[in-house]
């Protein structure tokens, strides 16, 4: 199979690969951006998404980051879950604090897996047990381990064989909840049954508003997408196709708003905070009823955000 | 990152960049794309020193996932054919390169990861957050797919050989 392989793709790169001088314009270009400041750096990258996933992160863990001495940058806990995804948390070097979530499984629905009518779940051992039957739409299956690091995983299924869910909840050794991250298929509520059960049953308390979440396209939601570039100290907004100097009108208290159309005709509410060297984005499908979903690469704790959802979102 | 520093990470490593995109995405543009972006964010937030190789097939993945997810993704139209005009010496080599095509992005860029760039099963299994138990079930999923889409294809004696 290696042999066989690499003999393979060798042929494709040949055939694909960019010609030396396309490669040299490419290398002389990215070692000229060595020397630059961090912030024109900043505007030659596009601010990347979070990983597409339903994700919620608990509230304490954000107030835990605000509590205590943060005496020096870097990175201050790295939570690995099951599923395969990242939760970092850490500080700045200018002494603000981040979360970011990265590295999702390979496969989506990992670690459950549906083969021939049977469901199939791999635990952290590597064993696959067989799940079919176990879990609905109204009652999850519950798979429990604890990590060598004390953390109690449990990673919650629920749904059908042909349409499931699953979220994996963290729980530090004092059974104090910590974080959670999960899939949700396209079709599914935010808050299924399953999940709500399960939620109930720990304490796990639903959020004060609408819930911030992250959808997959493939949802029905049509991003728009909004794209930030600081140039020359400016800070330009590019919506749909429109560029906006928003330079000085937004803070890390407070953001700049502005509301557009979806292509669906659904209201999208895009908001810009933070400083004008690291600028974030947020964008809020709003429904009629006034639910919502949001897409953001903004750290979890920002006063910007977090202060909009309270004064304009909140039930 | 100094240009010392960024220069020779650029010059080893770009070729993997680019091959595990291309297995991912299946677009020389996109990869080429990706490639640029993986660079970028290498210059702007470096791992540990040392770290580099695993870091960078890493955000490789991410980017891809990231690009084919993006409802604005522009599928430039040469890149729809691109693939189809490469040509193979041996018939068992476009019947792989074609079955691959036809697998999950995931489990293409398990494979070349595995079978390309040689990372062992533990190395990918710490890249990507799981058990090596559980990386190797998911890379004989992928194998047992390409199996079948080579049988599909009508290249039972590759499979026989080489599966």
């Amino acid at each position: 199979m290696k042999k066989l392989y690499q003999k393979t793709f060798e042929q494709a790169l040949a055939q694909t690969y960019a010609p030396p001088e396309q490669v040299e314009a490419q290398r002389s270009a990215l070692a000229s951006r060595c020397s630059q400041p961090k912030s024109e750096v900043t505007a030659m990258t596009a601010k990347p998404r979070r990983p597409i996933r339903i994700l919620i992160t608990a509230a304490v863990v954000a107030a835990a980051l605000t509590a205590g001495a943060l005496a020096a940058s870097g990175v201050l806990s790295r939570i690995t879950f099951h599923t395969g995804a990242t939760i970092e948390y850490g500080v700045n070097e200018d002494g603000t604090e981040y979360s970011t979530v990265s590295g999702t499984s390979l496969d989506e629905s990992y670690p459950v897996e549906v083969r021939n009518d049977r469901a199939w779940f791999t635990t952290e051992t590597g064993e696959e047990l067989d799940i079919t039957g176990q879990f609905s739409e109204t009652e999850p299956y519950v798979y429990s381990y604890v990590d060598e690091g004390g953390l109690t995983h449990d990673i919650v299924v629920g749904g059908t064989l042909e349409s499931f869910g699953l979220f994996e909840y963290l729980y530090d050794e004092g059974g104090g909840y910590t974080a959670s991250t999960g899939y949700l298929p396209p079709e599914s509520p935010a808050y299924p049954a399953w999940r709500a059960a399960y939620e109930a049953e720990h304490g796990i308390p639903a959020p004060s508003g609408g819930e911030p979440v992250e959808q997959d396209s493939s949802s029905g939601l049509i991003w728009l997408d909004p794209q930030l570039a600081v140039e020359d100290g400016k800070v330009l907004l590019t919506v749909g196709g429109e560029t906006t100097d928003i330079t000085g009108r937004f803070s890390e208290s407070e953001a700049y708003v502005r509301t557009d159309e979806g292509v669906d005709g659904s209201t999208h509410v895009i908001l810009v905070g933070g400083t004008a060297t690291e600028p974030h984005t947020a964008e809020f499908v709003v429904e009629a009823d006034g639910t919502w979903t949001c897409s953001t690469d903004a750290p979890e704790d920002s006063a910007w955000l977090t202060s909009y959802i309270e004064a304009n979102l909140s039930r | 990152m100094t240009e010392a520093e960024f220069l020779p990470l650029f010059d080893r490593y770009r070729s993997m960049v680019y091959g595990l995109a291309l297995s991912y995405t299946r677009s020389p543009q996109d990869a080429e794309d990706i490639c640029q972006e993986v660079f970028l964010t290498l210059l702007e937030k470096p791992p540990a020193p040392g770290k580099e190789r695993p870091w960078l097939a890493k955000v490789t993945v991410n980017r891809c996932r990231d690009l084919l997810a993006s409802p604005w993704k522009k599928r430039r139209e040469e890149d729809d054919t691109a693939l189809e005009r490469l040509s193979f010496q041996e018939p068992e080599e476009a019947g792989l390169f074609a079955a691959l095509g036809e697998l999950e992005p995931e489990y293409r860029a398990l494979l070349h990861l595995r079978y390309y760039e040689g990372f062992s099963a533990a190395e990918l299994a710490r890249q990507f957050g799981t058990t090596a138990p559980a990386l190797s079930a998911r890379l004989y999923r992928a194998k047992r797919q390409l199996r079948k889409k080579l049988e599909e294809l009508g290249y039972e004696e590759a499979v026989s050989k080489n599966l």
